[in-house]
């Protein structure tokens, strides 16, 4: 089980949601799930997905086919190792505008062309191969090809992880400037919180299937809610540590992976530093405190 | 305890195409490299992909034919070790790699896996003494051996896998270990317990370690010193602290620069300012990082700078280094 009665919104456009959380807590799923990606075996077993009041779960083929890539589109995982070989960087651009929009071929080019630059690729490199680009260029292609049709909600699944920090440090200024001129909304979905305060304005963290906590970059990040999520900012480090970070490395534990429909406790309680005994009876559930931040533990009802 | 000496490795490739005529193509992925590794230090060799680091790395091991410059552990050679002595040489210099999953067979028990280098690299054949080996060597990982000995690699979590990897690499009791980005691919609690397991390591066996790594973070917790490189070259070697906080080599300071730090985000200034520069290809002549400084001058374009030292103990490749 993947995920479990998760929660999610967001509200309007240029909003920026970032997903935080280890692997297996399920945020990929999350993000697949938006997009009606999830292969068997995997299933969706209940629950709701609205997209501006659409219900996605309903949708007919030829509406999803609509709604995918035009309305949310998806940059994933090693999405720049998955750029076709023998295609030439352009094909996949073109391709897109011209079975979406059925614009001519002259168009579907110059309008390619453009969104290279966009991304800082020079369009004189159109007709090169992905084998000739680096990681960090071909993952702009890839961003490239993720916004041609101007969707309303990108959604980035680790788009940086296997990338170095300078190029990292590009790709998500490209992504705030493409939210911001574009009023695009997105969800930046990572389990590296340190960059989330480059790239979006607020946060909801994940463990074990269920979102936790959810609140405004800055709030989470120095005051969290949630003990997992103080947990996670106590694992940083950075260039402003020191020895005595690794102290911390005491009393952290891996994340509890395998989850049981129904539990009717918290899933957190075997690491939780505070817990008690309504913790190991009662499953919490996302609850708003005063000051508007929501957050699923039962120290805060 | 080991002298690493103009080191250089490089890789040729040359074909004939049509009508006899030959390409050349040619990488200088090290190019020239010296440092020392001490007796019981943590040292780190940063640099991003491309860098030459794991290149490196492999000439310790012996595992990439050197074209040039010398590697001495103990005051002998070892670049052209075979056979025999090369094998012996294993059990003084080991090393882990990035992705746990990958090292470790997956039709082996944990118990199997440890048991191997221990047999064949100390010559151990009693069984009894290899288990309690293998026992000993998984506490010391901070693991229950009766949990995890006889468990597949694909029913252990990723920290765990690095741990058997490390127990693996530590069987023959090494005096250098090699880490090359042990952390990458685990999680941020993972991380931090490897950390603090080769910190301990280090510690207790008076281990030195080779930490291997394109982050900064793990750099600084770990290292009292770190190696920057920059497409096959040694760009500055210096003190940790001095280097995060005023790093004499503009590359350094780019990617500090880079890094994420924890802060605000109205503390920091939301520009757009989008400058695309990538690793360039080649550079025929000076500096490799002039294409992307942007403190370069007209000598950065012809002479190539020589590691210098540029305040205590701390070098760094530059005409025009930085915080001097």
């Amino acid at each position: 089980m993947a995920l479990d009665k998760t929660v999610l919104e967001i509200p309007e456009s240029g909003y920026t949601l970032g997903l935080v959380g280890e692997s297996g807590s399920g945020k990929t799923t999350l993000g697949l799930s938006i997009l009606r990606l999830i292969e068997s075996p995997g299933r969706i077993v209940s629950g709701q997905i609205e997209f501006q009041e659409r219900d996605v779960l309903k949708m007919s083929n030829n509406e999803i086919r609509e709604y995918r890539w035009r309305d949310v589109a998806m940059v994933y995982q090693s999405a720049m190792n998955s750029l076709n070989p023998l295609s030439r960087v352009v094909d996949p651009i073109t391709e897109v505008l011209r079975v979406h929009s059925g614009i001519s071929k002259q168009e579907a080019w110059s309008k390619a062309s453009s969104l290279l630059s966009e991304v800082g690729i020079d369009p004189v490199r159109a007709r090169d191969y992905p084998h000739e680009f680096s990681g960090g260029m071909r993952q702009r292609v890839v961003i490239a090809l993720a916004l041609a049709l101007s969707p309303k909600l990108l959604i980035a699944d680790e788009p940086t992880s296997a990338l170095d920090v300078v190029v990292q440090k590009q790709i998500l200024a490209l992504l705030r400037r493409e939210v911001s001129q574009k009023k695009l909304s997105l969800l930046f979905i990572t389990h590296d919180i340190s960059i989330l305060t480059d790239v979006v304005e607020h946060v909801a963290v994940m463990y074990a299937g269920e979102v936790v906590e959810i609140g405004p970059v800055d709030e989470i990040l120095f005051e969290p809610l949630h003990p997992y999520t103080e947990m996670l900012l106590g694992s940083l480090l950075t260039v402003d540590s020191d020895e005595k970070s690794l102290d911390a490395a005491r009393g952290l534990r891996e994340p509890v992976t395998e989850i049981r429909p129904d539990n009717n406790y918290c899933k957190y309680v075997g690491t939780c530093k505070y817990a008690f005994d309504r913790c190991r009876k009662e499953r919490p559930i996302l609850l708003e405190t005063t000051g508007g931040r929501k957050v699923s533990c039962h120290k805060y009802n | 305890m080991i002298r690493i000496s103009d080191l250089s490795v490089t890789f040729r490739k040359s074909w004939n195409i049509l009508r006899n005529r030959e390409v050349n193509y040619e990488i200088k992925a090290v190019d020239r490299v010296s440092f020392d590794i001490f007796e019981s230090e943590i040292v780190s060799l940063v640099g991003e992909s491309g860098s030459g680091k794991t290149t490196v790395a492999r000439c310790l091991l012996g595992l990439v034919p050197v074209t040039g410059g010398s590697i001495k552990f103990k005051d002998v050679e070892v670049t052209n070790l075979k056979g025999g002595s090369l094998h012996n040489y294993w059990t003084s210099v080991q090393m882990i790699y990035q992705d746990p999953f990958e090292s470790l067979d997956p039709g082996q028990t944990v118990h199997s896996i440890i048991s191997a280098p221990i047999r064949n690299l100390t010559g151990e054949r009693n069984p009894e003494v290899v288990q309690s080996r293998v026992v000993e060597l998984l506490q010391e990982m901070d693991m229950e051996p009766e949990e995890v000995m006889w468990k597949y690699p694909h029913q252990l979590s990723g920290g765990q896998r690095q741990r058997v990897n490390i127990a693996r690499a530590l069987a023959a009791n090494p005096s250098l270990l090699i880490a090359d980005e042990p952390i990458t691919m685990l999680d941020a609690a993972q991380r931090l317990n490897i950390l603090a397991l080769l910190k301990k390591l280090q510690r207790n066996r008076k281990l030195s370690i080779l930490l291997i790594t394109h982050d900064l973070a793990s750099a600084k917790v770990m290292s009292q010193r770190t190696l920057v490189m920059y497409l096959g070259k040694l760009v500055e070697n210096g003190r940790t602290k001095n280097i995060m906080t005023k790093p004499h080599h503009p590359y350094v300071e780019l990617i500090l620069d880079s890094t994420p730090r924890l802060a605000r985000s109205n503390d920091r200034k939301k520009e757009f300012k989008l400058t695309w520069i990538e690793q360039s290809e080649k550079v025929r002549q000076g500096c490799v990082f002039q294409p992307r400084c942007k403190y370069a001058t007209e000598i950065c374009k012809t002479v190539e700078p020589e590691l210098v030292e540029r305040s205590n103990g701390d070098f760094a490749a530059c005409h025009n280094p930085l915080n001097v």
